[in-house]
């Protein structure tokens, strides 16, 4: 008998929550805790940007918040995208090692990625073919292109995406069924450069929908289904309907709270690293790790093998180095009850930790 | 400063319990060599202020893959926790032949 996954049809039609909810599957999946999932969704106007772009470059912001389209910062890599309740997207959650067999809905089972015998490149091609025989039931020919696209002709009707995360595997699509290309064209700002290598000259140039290529509308609902009875037959399993559980609604929630649903991430407004260094002194290796935002100290951690008299000595200089730049953290180290050689090694390794690495350049364009 | 050798990991945002694992791997490794390396944690999604080495932003185009550990611009272990042994390894290769 075929393998069982969830169907998931949450309803969930907001962009920030929905990646909220993608990143909870994933994570839970992770752990063991959900079950093999497809799940199926369409979202409201929103503009999907990929993990490493610069929002404000690829998107006009003032025209989105004008018309309520939603800016969001997706999980994977890629150009930005428009989206409506015209089109879909499907993820596929599954572990991809650690265990065995495959199980069913519910049972804290797992469809193992030794199910799936191709490359991750392969496996590009064997998600792409729901789509491509999707297209073909309407008369649409369509065919796979390039590393993990499908077109109708020279235009892109389907686009992949796939995450690895420890023990998950997530891959995702997005088919224009419906779209509409003349919002979407307003609300992408590409450089000009993505083009340079294609024939077309705009988004809207490059991309079809299967009812342009039809000349009509069409009822979304009807190619879904149609998609994933395709997809059940192509990855032989059985789709079984199912909800999201409470634990991955809460999950959810809290991604969408300190996450998704914050100008700080859709808008990537926070330059922060983490950076650990160590040295040796004469009172033995003193090792500092700070979190660094914009050239101020968010939080430092203190550890090695040199002797204090007493431990809270440390934790109150890194209690001290939080919230300041470098002069101020080098004060508040030389302030330090420590003994002389433990507070010069900081003072170096501080300056290291702050003042290394500083560059200009914060994004890249992770054109899949 | 520029000598020493650089450690790179890229993990979730907000970590994962995993991820912490995979950052108390590393900074193990930081204290085992003093003033010879250098751990910068690179989350998923967060813009950078320190420029990731060609391997990780290779990587990055190739494959998304959470978590990843580079020694020196190279790939040690994605996709698990590391053992410490394996990126002790590459570390040790990486001084010897720096």
């Amino acid at each position: 008998m075929n393998p069982e996954w969830r169907l998931l049809q949450d309803g969930i039609t907001d962009a920030h929550h929905h990646f909220a909810v993608e990143e909870a599957l994933v994570r839970l999946m992770d752990d063991g805790i959900s079950p093999p999932t497809l799940r199926l969704r369409r979202v409201r106007r929103a503009v999907f940007v990929g993990v490493y772009q610069d929002t404000w470059a690829e998107v006009d912001v003032d025209y989105c918040r004008k018309h309520g389209i939603k800016i969001v910062r997706r999980a994977n890599a890629g150009g930005a995208v428009y989206h409506d309740l015209g089109s879909f997207c499907y993820s596929a959650f599954f572990q991809h090692k650690g265990k065995s067999d495959c199980g069913t809905v519910g049972s804290g089972a797992f469809f193992p990625r030794a199910a799936f015998p191709q490359s991750e490149e392969e496996l590009y091609h064997v998600f792409a073919k729901p789509v491509i025989r999707t297209c073909a039931d309407y008369n649409v020919m369509a065919h796979f292109h390039g590393r993990n696209d499908v077109l109708v002709g020279e235009r892109k009707i389907y686009g992949s995406a796939q995450i690895a995360w420890y023990d998950a595997f997530v891959q995702s699509g997005t088919f224009l069924v419906n779209m509409d290309f003349d919002v979407m064209d307003r609300a992408l700002t590409p450089p000009a450069l993505k083009f340079a290598d294609k024939p077309a000259r705009s988004v809207k140039e490059r991309v079809t929908s299967l009812a342009r290529e039809l000349g009509r509308e069409l009822d979304t609902n009807e190619v879904i289904e149609r998609f994933a009875v395709k997809f059940a037959q192509i990855l032989g399993i059985r789709l079984v309907p199912g909800e999201l559980t409470p634990r991955e609604r809460e999950l959810a929630g809290e991604l969408l709270a300190v996450k998704y649903g914050t100008d700080e991430w859709n808008f990537g407004t926070r330059q922060a690293r983490g950076v650990t260094v160590s040295a040796r002194a004469t009172s033995g290796v003193v090792v500092l790790s700070a979190d660094v935002e914009d050239g101020t100290i968010r939080q430092a951690r203190i550890r090695g093998d040199f002797l204090v008299s007493d431990r809270a000595k440390v934790g109150r200089l890194e209690q001290a180095l939080a919230g300041h730049r470098l002069e101020d953290a080098q004060a508040a180290v030389q302030a330090a009850e420590l003994p002389l050689d433990v507070k010069e090694t900081l003072v170096r390794l501080l300056t290291e930790v702050v003042q290394e690495g500083r560059t200009g350049a914060n994004r890249m364009d992770l054109d899949q | 400063m520029d000598e020493k050798v650089k450690l790179e990991i890229y993990i979730a945002r907000p970590p994962t319990s995993k991820c912490r694992e995979v950052v108390a791997v590393m900074e193990n490794v930081v204290r085992l060599y003093p003033d010879q390396v250098r751990l910068v944690v690179f989350e998923r999604g967060a813009p950078w202020s320190e420029e990731p080495s060609r391997a990780l932003k290779y990587a990055l185009q190739k494959a998304a893959t959470v978590p990843m550990c580079f020694v020196a611009g190279k790939l040690v272990v994605g996709g698990k926790v590391p053992g410490s042994d394996e990126v002790e390894r590459a570390v040790k290769r990486a001084l010897n032949t720096g």
